[in-house]
């Protein structure tokens, strides 16, 4: 019985040995494969698209295409190239400054990866390269001086109340339908102005983007112009559509149709509803998966964007060039150059960095984060990819006090701006620019970025805040102790270091203060509840006065500085109606506190603002605005601007390696591979 | 006899089961906030703009603004009446879709686990136990000792640290790159063959190694009771013995470990697949259960309750069937 016993254990230890020995060949040939696989391609594909292209255009046709989609015109798939584009296509790049100097002639095909790591979502990255905003600005600055159309051109009336927008004539959806001002009617009318789909319409469309605004109208005037009038200025507004995605994706109205409950067959409606798993009624619920761009292989989304989804693995998602994308390169080619993106789908940001750093990914943006540098750059050479540093579109670490977080000691203090002065100056900037971002960031510039612990101390002093507790903390004039609570959640890496850095400073100027972790959800709700003390949080500014314009007066989503100031304005500011038809309202949640004069008067600035879309008012409002961040100290800014890493692949041609990070991951239809082997 | 205990068991689950789904319902409600918090953080991180107005409507489109009592009838009533168990939030999919997508490969990854769990597991205690103290034996218990004390996810990332070091690859995933976008050829099966062990070791490692103890000590329990003497004195052959007798006996709990098996078939390993980017439902149930994706979790949650109580039923019933003892005591 040892014998089989024996055998047993020699049949298991084979078993091992066979199953590794089954691995090792495996990433071995993995290695080999890679050059193997490319060489076929090169042979399939000829040295030069552009030369069918001259040939193409030799024969009369104004634009030419890539060899994948001239191969399904031959086959009586799709209708010729040019009457595929708009008469007047958009030509060239407006968004990235001193293009000029970096657009090269790019050369049709080959595959971009990418790589994402949100569960059933390719939100980023690739969903960043297909957004198409209204209007451009050069590098996302919302300059208005250098606006250009992109899917619209705009006339602005000198009043600042009426937008012309004139749409490309033959401009296309990715189905081959047409997308002219019936779509944008069928927007304004029946998705905007449709309760069940848009109960509350939002500041956005309404004059001034104030709450008690009136919403826009708007007039058809053929069918590829439109005007959009509002009845008090908002020169602003086409601000919001310069950047990104929101309600304003459109989408062909005639796809739209077969899901809306006034226009769908009722019956087609009702089995669609049924195959979903909905209520009778519960139509608006299709436009969630009907709408989503993660879901287009499987409903065919007319969109706009230089790619479409057709495939969605669990791991791997698979977009393909749009044959009807308006865009073109100055020597007549139909953008984009590259036929496919695939973007892997890892479960986590680390996945997501071994795959860069181990070659995998050829344009990566998102879950780039400066603190892990040194890896891309020790694996950049071997794997063949370049670390741009460009600017950053956000701060990612900023610190917020609550000025209305209800405790007794707090309240004693922080409304006095020389005690936020004081905890400003105890901040050490430099060892959180060092630590936190690898020195890819600035000292703020929105701020006095001084750091001097004993003039703090000094303040903190001056202020009769110089009496202390057995445990070292200083206590307010009546006596009570001042702590402070931090909370954070690790949405961003650079959170709990610059809350741990933060919190040690203060500590030693005797401000008692602890860091404490949430999660996401508890951290959200906590903050809009004005149960935080504190918090370090991501914004926007103060790069971006359009766009989250809610992040410098604290009106962002979750609220950072101020939740019952915000209160007390969308109590008071609706036009009086919610005081006069509830005045026994005492809950402070909703009936908020008074701000003091500079909030207000930052208020009143940011309602200027929207009102003029006068560049040079801009910069000077805008200025008065940073003007009362800087006196008065509403939060504490760590580090700004900051510079982030783009990972881009050796071979890739055409990527801008100055300006915004996101703006140059954007770009995607303009790549092209300069390296053969990848075409 | 036996149907009449297996027609009791059944009966006794229903109650349990109405228990079950809601508590997990509730369970999943508890957590302050809701899928619109993330969902929101999410658009915006992807520049998406949202403002509080359109939070109300998609809160509508959710069907978040009817009361809880209500969302609970609609979720049991619609899985009872026609097997639908609602959509969910972050996928924008039906629950089933994403559970189809992904259960398939989860079971395959678990079974085949649970098969070198067995063959791996099984002889080797059987072989410390006979040979007590032998240096195979200490070397086993060494290996098992440090399998059981390793969690799987830090195996598999020294395994990527490893692979990446020596090979300058990303192990994670089951396909080589090349194969990761094409369509199923016996290459890419090949592929994924030469991929798949390595979460199925590494998940296996701790099982094996909390087995491979059981074995040997449910052995040492039987290998020195009168019976294997009395067998052995009557001049039985020692293989044909161990196999009949003691072995036997001492599978006792490799079968009752079945009925965890099932959810476990279902759930997959959560920490191992996350780190092996390996596409089975435990990261979906995680990543719901973070996002409060209550619809996913709760289905997840309620389908993996249901099958841990079906497999203890199973596993009761095959010991029953499998051991008199048992079957006189138990049922009775």
């Amino acid at each position: 019985m040892r014998k089989t016993l024996t055998y047993l254990l020699v049949a298991i230890a084979a078993v091992a040995l066979l199953s590794a020995c089954a691995g090792q060949p495996d990433a071995e040939e993995a290695a080999a494969d890679v050059p193997a696989a490319a060489d076929t391609s090169e042979e399939a594909m000829p040295s030069s698209t552009y030369e069918s292209c001259l040939e193409a255009q030799a024969a009369g046709m104004s634009f030419c295409e890539a060899p994948m989609l001239a191969a399904m015109v031959e086959a009586g798939e799709l209708p010729p190239v040019d009457e595929r584009l708009p008469v007047n296509p958009a030509v060239g790049n407006n968004r990235i400054p001193e293009w000029q100097a970096v657009m090269e002639r790019g050369e049709y095909g080959g595959v971009l990866r990418l790589v994402d790591f949100d569960a059933g979502s390719i939100g980023h990255d690739a969903g960043w390269i297909s957004n198409e905003p209204w209007v451009e600005t050069e590098d996302i600055a919302h300059d208005f001086a250098t606006m250009t159309g992109n899917i619209f051109d705009l006339e602005i009336s000198d009043d600042d109340q009426e937008f012309t927008f004139h749409m490309r004539k033959g401009m296309k959806f990715s189905n081959g339908a047409d997308f002219d001002t019936e779509d944008v009617q069928f927007f304004w009318d029946h998705i905007l102005h449709n309760e069940t789909l848009t109960p509350v319409i939002g500041t956005t469309w309404r004059s001034g983007n104030s709450p008690s605004g009136n919403v826009g109208t708007l007039e058809v005037i053929d069918r590829y112009t439109f005007k959009i009038s509002f009845d008090q200025p908002y020169g602003g507004w086409p601000g919001l559509f310069t950047y990104g995605s929101g309600p304003h994706r459109f989408i062909d109205s005639d796809y739209l149709k077969k899901i809306h409950g006034d226009f769908a067959d009722p019956d087609e409606l009702a089995a669609l509803l049924d195959q979903h798993g909905f209520e009778a009624g519960e139509w608006n619920r299709l436009f969630g998966i009907y709408g989503s761009t993660n879901r287009q292989h499987e409903t065919g989304l007319p969109s706009l964007g230089p790619y479409v989804l057709t495939e969605m693995g669990e791991t791997l998602a698979v977009m393909e060039r749009n044959p009807y994308y308006f865009k073109v390169d100055e020597w007549g080619q139909q953008l984009p150059y590259i036929d496919r993106l695939e973007i892997s789908i890892v479960p986590d940001v680390n996945a997501a960095t071994l795959k860069i750093i181990a070659g995998e990914v050829d344009m990566a943006r998102r879950g780039v984060n400066a603190a892990d540098m040194a890896l891309y750059i020790q694996n950049a050479e071997e794997q063949g990819y370049e670390v741009v540093i460009l600017d950053m579109h956000a701060s990612l670490g900023e610190i917020y006090l609550n000025m209305t977080y209800a405790d007794e000691a707090w309240q004693e203090v922080i409304n006095d701006v020389e005690f936020r002065k004081a905890l400003s100056f105890a901040v050490d900037r430099e060892t959180i620019i060092d630590a936190v971002y690898s020195d890819l960031a600035e000292l703020p510039q929105t701020m006095d970025p001084t750091t001097d612990v004993a003039q703090a101390e000094a303040i903190l002093d001056s202020l009769g805040l110089d009496q202390r507790n057995d445990d070292g903390c200083r206590l307010t004039p009546s006596g009570l102790p001042i702590e402070i609570q931090f909370n954070f959640t690790p949405f961003t890496g650079e959170s709990l270091p610059t809350a741990e850095i933060a919190a040690k400073n203060w500590n030693d100027i005797g401000i008692c203060t602890t860091v404490k972790q949430l999660e996401q959800n508890l951290f959200l709700t906590q903050a809009a509840a004005n149960e935080t003390q504190a918090m370090v949080w991501w914004a926007h500014y103060p790069r971006w006065p359009w766009h989250e314009s809610g992040d410098y007066i604290g009106q962002a989503w979750q609220r950072h500085y101020a939740p019952l100031w915000m209160a007390w304005y969308d109590w008071n500011l609706a036009g009086g109606k919610e005081v006069a038809e509830n005045p026994d309202e005492t809950d402070p949640l909703i009936v908020g506190v008074e701000p003091p004069q500079a909030y207000k008067d930052l208020r009143t600035l940011q309602t200027e603002l929207f009102a003029t879309s006068n560049a040079a008012d801009h910069a000077r409002i805008w200025g008065e605005m940073i003007a009362i961040f800087r006196d008065n100290h509403f939060w504490i800014s760590a580090a700004d601007p900051l510079k982030n890493p783009l990972i881009v692949n050796d071979g890739l041609g055409n990527v801008a390696k100055l300006g915004f990070q996101i703006q140059s991951a954007n770009e995607a239809e303009f790549y092209y591979w300069q390296d053969e082997t990848r075409r | 006899m036996l149907t009449q205990y297996i027609g009791r068991r059944l009966l006794l689950l229903i109650p349990l089961l109405l228990l079950i789904s809601i508590i997990s319902f509730a369970l999943i409600q508890l957590p302050p906030g809701d899928i619109l918090n993330m969902e929101v953080l999410r658009l915006r991180s992807a520049g998406t703009q949202v403002s509080e107005e359109q939070v109300e409507a998609l809160r509508q489109l959710y069907g978040l603004d009817k009361s809880l009592p209500e969302q609970y009838w609609l979720w049991i009533s619609n899985i009872l009446f026609k097997g639908n168990f609602g959509t969910s939030f972050t996928y924008v999919k039906s629950v089933s879709e994403i559970l189809a997508a992904r259960v398939p490969l989860t079971a395959l990854v678990s079974v085949l686990t649970a098969i070198f769990v067995w063959i791996t597991a099984v002889p080797i205690g059987v072989y410390s136990a006979t040979h007590q103290y032998s240096l195979i034996d200490y070397f086993w218990t060494f290996v098992s000792f440090i399998g059981v004390a390793t969690p799987g996810f830090l195996l598999a990332l020294i395994f990527l640290w490893i692979a990446f070091v020596q090979f300058g690859i990303s192990a994670i995933g089951l396909f080589s790159q090349e194969f990761e976008a094409a369509p199923w050829s016996f290459a890419k099966f090949v592929n994924m063959l030469q991929h798949i062990w390595i979460p199925i070791v590494i998940i296996g490692m701790a099982n094996t190694a909390g087995m491979m103890r059981t074995m040997r000590g449910m052995m040492l329990d039987e290998l020195n009771k009168q019976y294997v003497i009395t067998a052995r004195s009557k001049g039985l052959t020692e293989t044909r013995l161990l196999v009949k007798y003691p072995v036997r006996t001492s599978m006792n709990p490799v079968f009752s470990t079945i009925g965890w098996m099932l959810p476990g078939i279902i759930s997959g390993e959560v920490l191992v697949s996350m780190v092996l980017n390996i596409p089975t439902t435990g990261p979906v149930l995680l990543q719901a259960l973070l996002n409060q994706d209550m619809f996913l979790a709760g289905s997840i949650v309620f389908i993996l309750s249901v099958l841990t109580v079906i497999g203890t039923l199973v596993s009761d019933i095959l010991l029953v069937w499998l051991d008199p003892r048992i079957r006189y005591e138990g049922v009775a």
